[in-house]
């Protein structure tokens, strides 16, 4: 076992005792077995202890009253504590703090739907419920909402939400949260938007409350511990159905996005994708089906990335468009037929160039699920995180992103990471089923390997990828524990007023930094770098 | 090629909200089932287009043993021990938050009698 940082051994155990006569002496885990259990089960760190992020010991309390108790203990003997509601945040740190030493605050227990509204569309929920659990209570309750999942789906609303996830049904999760209850540092409960008024009825009927707007400043963040959530929810869709307009011409592309983001911002589709499948043919990474075409490659580690006469060429020989887009439209079937209907004609009216295909609609929603199959066929045991920036969605930028994440990796000489990440365009996100989402997201695994070495030099390729990206204004949208402080720096206008003004609010909140000290770059002030 | 076109737009354009298939319940499950392993590892571990754990051990056993852990005979109570709470792969540890020890055994009787 390790000790919080600059706390005796004898503090610690009086907390720890502390902790148990509140939440029981089963549900403080000190035993090196049981903190190994909050390790980041996909650690960038794997076979390097030294450099993994670990805890000290972990507490998992029920009620709200336990988790006021436990943060006034924590003040009183100086220790770090580390949120999590399911713990499940595979890819971006999993359970694991980013203060080695802290004791993990393990909300999995406090598991209870507290109510689900169907006249109003709405559910109150706790930390460690899971999407799947809702699922299972909306599929025994015949209750036709879904509840905006991710894959996997063992996470929570809360969690996820709060960590700006992105989920089937809201896209932005975040932006289904209409009210939150929050136990600050010093033990006091909050609750903001009309929660704040005394037993209010209207607490997920409406986002704000009187005065500024604080929900925000508890995602992505360490300004209290999240106890209560309420998130609007979508209806079940009867139908889902896109369609896909392609061509060979590079010069395609940017005529083809404007008219998809027209019918977006009409709301005619619920969301739009763009890409190259060409240049994508060879990538494997998150999920893409490799075309198989083995000239993609030489020109991708060139550092010019291929002339658009060359790669039209290749796309003609191979009968693979240089340039695909696509949108879909969702709800009752004679509404997206209508909507598409009129996406068709649009596109005619419009001539834009390219051959529109319908696909087929469909009449199921994927539920939340553990879809880690290409993980489990993947060449790791180790599982894996994400480089995930935001960008426009302009041509413009998706080639200016490429250009620039492909010369990082050529830098680093790294051409399987070329190979098995290919070129990026939207995928699904753009959209995401929120319908007015105005940018677009890539997620680039960096898979964990046995080699050690090799998970060095894809660190440092990650962090690479940070800076040259960020000094572009492509910051990330969500990151590993253990790069938020390099991404944070990213952030840096006027003089890193973002951060500073977050450390500002977080010495007034939370003076003696007990709640998750380093979440997002955010430091108490004793453990600031100069 | 049209179709593989489709194929990779349709997956591009519908990640989120695409078709789905239900875990079908295999011979094995439909009795008694264990609680714990129908809320914890029937996602991972049934038979389906979206199982990982099921997709995991096809490919490791490539047919020697069977893919789904309820069809094997071969599981003991400590292995199950081993891998419920140190992972396995791409599968993480669960925590005594998730499935206590109480219920881990259960959960580890219940797949050893297979």
């Amino acid at each position: 076992m390790i000790l919080p940082p600059g706390v005796h051994r004898e503090a610690f155990s009086a907390a720890l005792q502390a902790f148990a006569n509140v939440v029981g002496d089963q549900w403080v885990f000190s035993r090196d077995e049981d903190i190994a259990l909050y390790n980041d089960a996909y650690t960038p760190f794997f076979g390097e202890p030294d450099k993994q992020h670990v805890a000290s010991a972990a507490v998992a309390p029920t009620e709200v009253e336990q988790v006021q108790q436990i943060v006034r203990i924590a003040n009183k003997y100086r220790i770090p504590l580390y949120t999590i509601s399911t713990g499940r945040n595979l890819g971006y740190g999993g359970s694991s703090p980013n203060y080695s030493g802290s004791v993990v605050l393990d909300l999995k227990r406090m598991n209870r739907i507290i109510e689900v509204n169907t006249d109003e569309g709405y559910m109150i929920v706790e930390p460690g419920v899971s999407f799947i659990d809702v699922q299972r209570y909306f599929d025994e309750h015949q209750i036709d909402y879904v509840p905006s999942s991710p894959q996997p789906g063992w996470g929570s609303p809360i969690g996820n939400g709060l960590d700006h996830g992105v989920g089937n049904a809201y896209g932005d999760n975040f932006s289904a949260v209409a009210g939150l209850e929050v136990v600050l540092a010093n033990g006091e409960v909050l609750r903001t938007g009309r929660g704040a008024l005394p037993d209010s009825r209207l607490w997920a009927c409406y986002h704000y409350g009187f005065g500024p707007y604080i929900d925000g400043m508890f995602s992505q963040s360490n300004f209290g511990v999240v106890t209560k959530g309420c998130f609007w929810l979508k209806p079940r869709w009867e139908v889902s159905q896109s369609f896909t307009i392609s061509s060979y011409s590079d010069n395609d592309m940017q005529p083809m996005i404007d008219a998809l983001k027209e019918l977006r911002n009409h709301e005619v589709i619920n969301g739009f994708g763009i890409g190259s499948p060409i240049r994508q043919s060879m990538a494997t990474n998150d999920g893409r089906r490799p075309y198989g075409v083995p000239e993609v490659n030489t020109l991708l580690r060139r550092r010019d990335g291929g002339s658009s006469a060359e790669w039209e060429a290749l796309a003609q020989k191979t009968q693979i468009p240089v340039v695909e887009g696509g949108g879909g439209a969702r709800g009752p079937a004679p509404i997206v037929k209508a909507h598409l209907d009129y996406a068709v004609d649009f596109l005619q009216r419009r001539k834009v160039p390219g051959t529109v295909v319908m696909g087929k609609p469909l009449t199921t929603i994927k539920p939340p699920m553990i879809d880690f199959g290409e993980l489990a066929l993947s060449g790791t045991s180790h599982g894996h995180y994400y480089f995930s920036p935001i960008f426009r969605q302009t041509r413009d930028d998706i080639f200016a992103i490429n250009d620039t994440m492909r010369n990082v990796m050529l830098d680093a000489g790294d051409f399987e990471m070329i190979e098995e990440t290919g070129w990026w365009a939207s995928r699904g996100f753009a959209g995401g089923g929120a319908g007015r989402d105005k940018h677009m997201l890539l997620l680039m695994e960096f898979r964990v390997y046995d080699d050690l070495d090799k998970n060095r030099r894809r660190r440092q390729l990650f962090l690479d990828l940070v800076k040259a990206c960020g000094e572009k204004g492509w910051g990330e949208y969500r990151a590993p524990v253990a790069f938020h402080d390099q991404v944070m720096d990213q952030f840096s206008f006027n003089h890193h007023i973002l951060r500073r003004f977050c450390e500002t609010i977080y010495d007034a909140l939370d003076p003696n930094g007990i709640l998750s000290p380093g979440k997002n770059g955010v430091w108490p002030r004793h453990l600031r770098k100069a | 090629m049209q179709t593989r076109v489709v194929a990779a737009l349709a997956a591009m354009v519908a990640t989120f909200g695409g078709v789905g298939v239900p875990a079908q319940q295999t011979a094995a499950a439909a009795r008694a089932p264990d609680p714990t392993f129908e809320k914890w590892c029937s996602h991972c571990h049934r038979s389906g287009i979206y199982m990982a754990g099921t997709l995991g051990l096809q490919r490791k056993y490539n047919g020697s043993k069977p893919a789904l852990l309820e069809e094997r005979d071969d599981l003991t109570v400590a292995s199950v021990k081993v891998f419920v709470r140190h992972g396995s792969n791409s599968m993480p540890p669960f925590r005594k938050t998730e499935i206590s020890d109480a219920e881990l055994d259960a959960l580890a009787s219940y797949l050893a009698k297979q």
